[in-house]
C-alpha cells in the first residue's frame, strides 16, 4: 500500500505509533509521508483523532473523521487492548522490532507498557503537554493551555482581554514537527551505532520557540514586556496587520524606510513617506489611529488581489489572506502540488494540504489513504511476529485484538 | 559518561540569515552537527540589528543581539564576501567539504552569487542544499518577499482564530519564523539521513507558507469535507467544555482551562459551589454541558477572579481540569517548572557577558545536550576554518584578508 516500502527517503524505517492526541499521530504522519513502515497501534476504543471533527456527512463517527484520515494517512492500522497483559506483551514484541516509538499515552499507561526496558534497542518519542519528567508530568492539557504555559497566548486578541485563542490544533502539530526533528536525531545516532533512547518531548517548550525571543530580550535590556494592544496589532512595528480591501483581506508589513515608501507610493499617497509622525515604523505604531486613517480607506478601493500583487511590485511585503475556501484554489499553490488527496475506505475523499518538503531524489507521499480501526492487526502479527492464524484468531476470542472481518 | 552528540560527524555550510534559518541550523549545531555560518564582512546577519544596515556601528551593537546571539550558538562564524569571485570560489572550496547546505535568502540571490544547487553539486555531487523561501523555490509567486508575519497571513491562518465579528486575526508578530525553522531542520535530517544510506544528495524545496499551512490543518479539511470553514470559536473548543480563557486577580491576568475528561467535571463542578452540577446526569459530557456553557463559564470566571494566576492553576489542576496562567515571554525565564526541567542555561559570551539560552525543546535519556559555545564575533573562526578545513596556508588567508575577501 501507499507509504508501505516505497521509495521515500525514510523507506525500510519501523515505526510504532502509539498516538494519544494529535501531535503524536502527526509526528507518524510525518514519517509515513516520507516512506517509514509505521504501525497504528489504537485501543479498541480507538485513538481520540477518531472523535475530532469534521465528520463525513456531519455526524461523528469513528470511521470518518477528516482529522483521523490525514494523520493516519499511509499507516497500517492494528487496534489492541493492552491494558490486557497479553496485549501489552504485543506491544512490547513490536517494539523491539521497531526502529522508532511515538505516544503520548497517560504516564501510567506508558509506565505499564515499560517500553525502554522491553525495546532497549529502539528510540522511544515520549510526547506530553509538559513534559515526562518534572512536576508537570501529571497535568493535563489542551492547545490553548500549552500556548498560555509558553507565553504564546497572551499578546492574541482584544486589548481588554481575555486573549483568543488560536483555531484546532496548531500547538499539537508544532510538538509533532518537533517530536519529529528529536526523533530524526536519536535516529541518526543509532545509524551511528548509539543503540536506542528514550526522548521526553514537552509541548509547552516546543511552543516556547515562539515566545523565548522576548524572553532572551528581556534578559539583556530588562524592558518591562509590552501588553497586548489588540487584534492583528503587535507593539512595535506597524503597519504589521492585515487590512480590509474592496474585497477580502491583504497583509501588510512595513519595517524598513524603503518599505513604507513604496507602501506610499502603492497606494498614491507619496507624501506621507515625508510625514514625521510615520517616519520609522515605532513613530507609525504611536500613531496609529492616524496611520490606518490614511491607510484604510484607501486600501479600500481595490480588492485584495490587486493589493498583494502590485505590493509585491513594488517591494513592499504584502500577502494575499485567503480563506479556506481560497486556500484550496490558488494558482501558485495548485502549481506546486501543495494539496494532496486523502481517502479512507467508509468516507469520501478530500484534497487537503500535504506535508510540503519537496525533496528533488526521494518521493513524499502527497495524500494516501487512512486505515479503519484494526484493519491490518492480522497481517501485522503473522508479518512481524511470525503469530499462526489460529493464533491470531485466539488473541480476538480473548478481546485482546480487535480485528473486525470488514468488506473491502 | 556522557552520551556522543547524535549529529557528530555531519558538517553543514550555513548561508541563513534572521530568525527561521538560523534556528533551522541551531537546532542541529546543538546536536552535534558542524555548522559553519558564511556572513559577509562588511554585511552581517541582520538578525544582528535590522536598524544597522549590515555595518558594525562604534558601539558593537551587532555583537550585542539577543536574538543573534541565541539562534546562533554552537556554530563557527566565517566572515567571506560572497559577491567577490575569490569569495565565491571559498565558499565552493567549503561546500565540498560538507554535507549540506542551507540558505533562506529570497529566491533568486543565491543564482545572483553563482551558489545555487547546481553550482553546489558541481563543487560536491554528493551535496545536499535547503532552501526555504516563503512561497517556494517554484511557482508562480516564488519571486514574492515574505516576513514572518506575511508568511502567517499567506497560510490562511488568520481566518481560523478569533470571534465571528472580528477580521482575520494573526496569531504572533512573526509566527511563520519559528515554524519555518522547524519544519526546515526536520527536512534536513531527513534528506541527511538518506544520504547517509545511500550517498545520494539532493535538492529540497521548502515553502515557508506551506510549512505553517500545516499547522491549521483542520481549515482546509473541514473546508473540503463539509462545504464551510470551521466555526470561529473565539476561546471555546468543538469538543470540550468548558474550555477558554478566565479573568485571575490582578491587572491583566489570564488562566487558560479545560475540562478534556468527564471524570474532571464533577471535581470542577464542587470547587466551583455546584454540587447540583456535579450529581446532575444531564452534565456528565460536553455535549449536555454545552447547553448551560454561559453559566459555567461565568461561575470559573467567578472562581478564577478570586484567586491569584498560580493559585488558581493549582487549585484547577488539583481537580484534574487542565489549567495554565497566561504567562507572558519574560516569565519563561523564571517559570518554575521550566527550571526544574533544566530548560534553560546560561552561557558567557564575548561583548554580552552570561545570558539565558533555551535549550532545544527536548532531552535524550533526561539529559539535555549541552551548549558547547557561544554565538560566533562576526568572522572569529574565518581564520581557522580557512586553515583547517581547506589547508589555506597563512600568507594566502593574510592576502584574503588584504584584500577584504575574508574578515
Amino acid at each position: 500500500m501507499a507509504g508501505q516500502g516505497g521509495s521515500g527517503a525514510l523507506a525500510g524505517v519501523r515505526v510504532l505509533d502509539l498516538g494519544g492526541e494529535v501531535a503524536a499521530a502527526y509526528c507518524g504522519a510525518l514519517f509515513a509521508a516520507c516512506g517509514a513502515e509505521v504501525i497504528r497501534i489504537e485501543p479498541p476504543a480507538g485513538d481520540v483523532v477518531r472523535r475530532l471533527p469534521p465528520f463525513a456527512d456531519g455526524v461523528a463517527r469513528p470511521e470518518g473523521s477528516g482529522m483521523q484520515m490525514f494523520l493516519d494517512a499511509n499507516k497500517r492500522g492494528l487496534a489492541l487492548d493492552y491494558t490486557k497483559p497479553r496485549g501489552a506483551e504485543i506491544v512490547r514484541a513490536l517494539a523491539r522490532d521497531a526502529d522508532l516509538v511515538i505516544e503520548a499515552l497517560p504516564p501510567e499507561t506508558a509506565a505499564a507498557l515499560d517500553l525502554a526496558v522491553a525495546a532497549p534497542d529502539a528510540a522511544i518519542v515520549s510526547l506530553s503537554w509538559f513534559g515526562r519528567e518534572g512536576p508537570g508530568r501529571d497535568w493535563r492539557g489542551t492547545d490553548a493551555v500549552a500556548m498560555a504555559a509558553a507565553a504564546f497566548l497572551y499578546p492574541i486578541g482584544p486589548e481588554e482581554g481575555p486573549p483568543l485563542v488560536p483555531g484546532g490544533h496548531q500547538s499539537q502539530i508544532n510538538g509533532g514537527l518537533v517530536a519529529f526533528v528529536a526523533a530524526m536525531t536519536a535516529l541518526t545516532g543509532r545509524a551511528q551505532g548509539d543503540g536506542g533512547a528514550r526522548l521526553d518531548v514537552s509541548l509547552v517548550e516546543a511552543q516556547a520557540a515562539y515566545a523565548e525571543s522576548g524572553a532572551v530580550r528581556f534578559a539583556y535590556d530588562g524592558a518591562p514586556p509590552r501588553s497586548r494592544k489588540g487584534v492583528n496589532l503587535f507593539p512595535p512595528i506597524a503597519p504589521q496587520t492585515i487590512f480590509p480591501c474592496a474585497d477580502g483581506w491583504v497583509g501588510v508589513t512595513c519595517v524598513t524606510p524603503m518599505q513604507w515608501r513604496a507602501m506610499c507610493g502603492l497606494i498614491g499617497a507619496p507624501e506621507l513617506a515625508d510625514d514625521p509622525r510615520f517616519a520609522t515604523s515605532f513613530a507609525r505604531f504611536d500613531n496609529i489611529d492616524a496611520l490606518y486613517g490614511e491607510l484604510v480607506p484607501r486600501l479600500k478601493t481595490q480588492p485584495a488581489a490587486y493589493w498583494f500583487h502590485e505590493g509585491q511590485k513594488a517591494r513592499v511585503p504584502t500577502a494575499l489572506v485567503p480563506t479556506m475556501a481560497e486556500l484550496a484554489t490558488l494558482d501558485h499553490l495548485r502549481a506546486r502540488e501543495a494539496f494532496g488527496r486523502y481517502e479512507h475506505p467508509d468516507a469520501p475523499a478530500f484534497e487537503a494540504p500535504a506535508i510540503p518538503w519537496k525533496f528533488s531524489a526521494t518521493p513524499v507521499a502527497r495524500g494516501g489513504r487512512a486505515p479503519r480501526l484494526g484493519e491490518h492487526g492480522r497481517e501485522i502479527l503473522r508479518e512481524r511476529l511470525s503469530l499462526t492464524a489460529s493464533e491470531v484468531e485466539a488473541l480476538v476470542d480473548q478481546g485482546v485484538l480487535l480485528a473486525p472481518e470488514l468488506a473491502a | 559518561m556522557s552520551r556522543p552528540l547524535t549529529l557528530r560527524g555531519i558538517r553543514i555550510l550555513d548561508l541563513t540569515m534572521g530568525w527561521a534559518g538560523p534556528l533551522a541550523s541551531r537546532y542541529l549545531a546543538d546536536e552535534g552537527a558542524e555548522v559553519i555560518k558564511i556572513e559577509g564582512p562588511g554585511h552581517f546577519d541582520w538578525w544582528r540589528g535590522w536598524d544597522l544596515g549590515g555595518k558594525a556601528d562604534a558601539n558593537q551593537t551587532h555583537e550585542k543581539s539577543p536574538n543573534y546571539n541565541y539562534n546562533n550558538r554552537n556554530k563557527r562564524g566565517v566572515a567571506i564576501d560572497l559577491t567577490r569571485p575569490e569569495g565565491r570560489a571559498l565558499a565552493l572550496r567549503l561546500a565540498e567539504t560538507c554535507d549540506a547546505a542551507i540558505e533562506n535568502q529570497a529566491t533568486g540571490v543565491m543564482a545572483k552569487l553563482g551558489l545555487t544547487y547546481e553550482d553546489l553539486k558541481a563543487a560536491n555531487p554528493s551535496i545536499i542544499m535547503l532552501s526555504m523561501p516563503g512561497f517556494g523555490a517554484e511557482g508562480p509567486w516564488s519571486a514574492y518577499r515574505a516576513y514572518g508575519s506575511t508568511v502567517e497571513q499567506s497560510s490562511g491562518l488568520p481566518h481560523l482564530t478569533g470571534r465571528p465579528e472580528d477580521p482575520p486575526a494573526m496569531c504572533h508578530i512573526a509566527y511563520g519564523d519559528a515554524a519555518g525553522g522547524m519544519s526546515a531542520a526536520a527536512a534536513l535530517l531527513v534528506a541527511l539521513f538518506h544520504r547517509r544510506r545511500t550517498g545520494e544528495g539532493q535538492r529540497v524545496d521548502l515553502a515557508q507558507v506551506e510549512g505553517l499551512m500545516q499547522f491549521g490543518i483542520h481549515g482546509p479539511i473541514t473546508q473540503a469535507m463539509t462545504g464551510a470553514p470551521p466555526e470561529r470559536l473565539g476561546r471555546r473548543h468543538p469538543l470540550h467544555v468548558p474550555h477558554g480563557v478566565f479573568p485571575c486577580a490582578g491587572e491583566d491576568r489570564w488562566i487558560a482551562a479545560a475540562v478534556t475528561v468527564d471524570e474532571a467535571w464533577p471535581p470542577l463542578a464542587r470547587l466551583l459551589g455546584r454540587e447540583d452540577w456535579a450529581a446532575d446526569p444531564a452534565l456528565a459530557t460536553p455535549e449536555g454541558r454545552r447547553a448551560i456553557e454561559d453559566e459555567i463559564e461565568q461561575a470559573l470566571a467567578a472562581f478564577t477572579a478570586a484567586r491569584e494566576p498560580q493559585a488558581a492553576a493549582e487549585a484547577l489542576r488539583g481537580a484534574g481540569v487542565a489549567a495554565a496562567p497566561t504567562v507572558r515571554s519574560a516569565d519563561l525565564l523564571s517559570d518554575p517548572l521550566l527550571a526544574a526541567r533544566g530548560f534553560w542555561v546560561e552561557i558567557d559570551r564575548a561583548h554580552v557577558g552570561p545570558k539565558p539560552h533555551p535549550l532545544n525543546p527536548w532531552s535524550y535519556e533526561g539529559v539535555r545536550t549541552p551548549i558547547r559555545s557561544p554565538a560566533p564575533t562576526l568572522g572569529e573562526h574565518t581564520e581557522a576554518v580557512l586553515r583547517d578545513l581547506l589547508n589555506l596556508p597563512e600568507a594566502e588567508i593574510e592576502a584574503l584578508r588584504a584584500e577584504g575577501v575574508v574578515n
